[in-house]
């Protein structure tokens, strides 16, 4: 059991939520720290990992994702930032969601870190009004609430853009 | 005259009782008003409107709470404050402590964390919000000035 942790060729298999198998080099895989918390304990190499939260093409990002991180950890910074950025841009909404689930799921901080910081930089600096048609979010406060809920965070909307 | 007394009693109790128990299972419950309150029992779930409610918004969908918290922590407090007047669920995450500590002991670092905690209780009444809208700052977006709003 010892000597095949060991081996660096050692590959696992990753199934996703619609049935999608994966095979992922240790190193790649051991960017989660949820699949790295799994070998720990001893979990068999050998079975088929099932997260039964993401879908094939979420896990596809994700493991994208986690081998340039595996492959780069010893190279530049900035040509991991310049990754980051590039990986995320022109993402949908939804996908971008369904990255901080998995990310959340799978326990990896730095995917995690980009995926919500890109959704908070869509909402800030915004009005609100059009924070609401971007995010379909339903506007529940009555005109008195709203008008409440307004003087209460006017410090917010002063000298500010 | 006494077969018809005879089956009328009966008839009446049962009714008296029935009424006992209808009362018993819809609203009155007479300890409640020990407290003071009127409570009224909550309906089952989804019963209020025949549809289920489908909230549009992909996020929410998405998102359980504690990632939606997640994004909002990688905001500033400005923004927090914007953000709460989108919703009713976003006011109520944005007034999470958690965002409103760090937001003083960033802008207040230069005290240490014990001295600000100190003066969190003496001045502030244990609300980090409140001492983030109300203590005398200075901001550096751009040029440097005090900030206080009250």
């Amino acid at each position: 059991m010892a000597s095949s942790i060991e081996n660096n060729n050692e590959k696992l298999t990753l199934k996703s939520s619609d049935g999608e198998e994966f095979l992922v080099e240790k190193h790649v895989a051991l960017q989660s720290t949820l699949l790295q918390n799994m070998l720990d304990s001893d979990c068999s190499s050998a079975d088929v990992i099932p997260l039964p939260k993401i879908d094939a093409r979420t896990l596809a990002l994700v493991l994208g994702y986690c081998k340039k991180h595996a492959d780069a950890s010893s190279s530049k910074q900035g040509e991991l930032n310049s990754f980051d950025s590039e990986f995320l841009k022109d993402m949908d909404m939804g996908a971008l969601f369904n990255l901080v689930l998995a990310a959340n799921f799978m326990e990896i901080k730095g995917l995690l870190d980009i995926a919500a910081q890109k959704i908070a930089d869509t909402i800030k600096d915004k009005p609100h009004q059009e924070v609401r048609e971007i995010f379909h979010v339903e506007n529940d406060y009555t005109p008195e609430e709203e008008a409440a809920v307004r003087e209460e965070n006017r410090w917010a909307f002063e000298g500010f853009p | 005259m006494t077969s018809d007394f005879s089956l009328k009693i009966p008839a009446e109790l049962e009714a008296a009782s029935q009424l006992r128990t209808a009362q018993f299972f819809v609203t009155k419950r007479p300890w409640l008003d020990l407290y003071g309150v009127h409570i009224r029992p909550v309906a089952p779930f989804g019963s209020a409107s025949s549809k289920p409610f489908i909230d549009p918004a992909l996020l929410h969908r998405c998102l359980p709470d504690e990632l939606l918290f997640e994004i909002f922590a990688r905001m500033t407090p400005y923004n927090l404050g914007k953000a709460a007047c989108v919703c009713r669920k976003w006011r109520y995450t944005v007034r999470n402590p958690v965002f409103w500590r760090n937001a003083c002991l960033k802008a207040w670092q230069i005290f240490g964390v014990v001295e600000n905690y100190k003066i969190l209780q003496s001045k502030y009444d244990g609300s980090w919000r409140k001492m983030w809208l109300s203590r005398p700052r200075i901001r550096t977006d751009g040029k440097m000035y005090l900030n206080k709003y009250f």
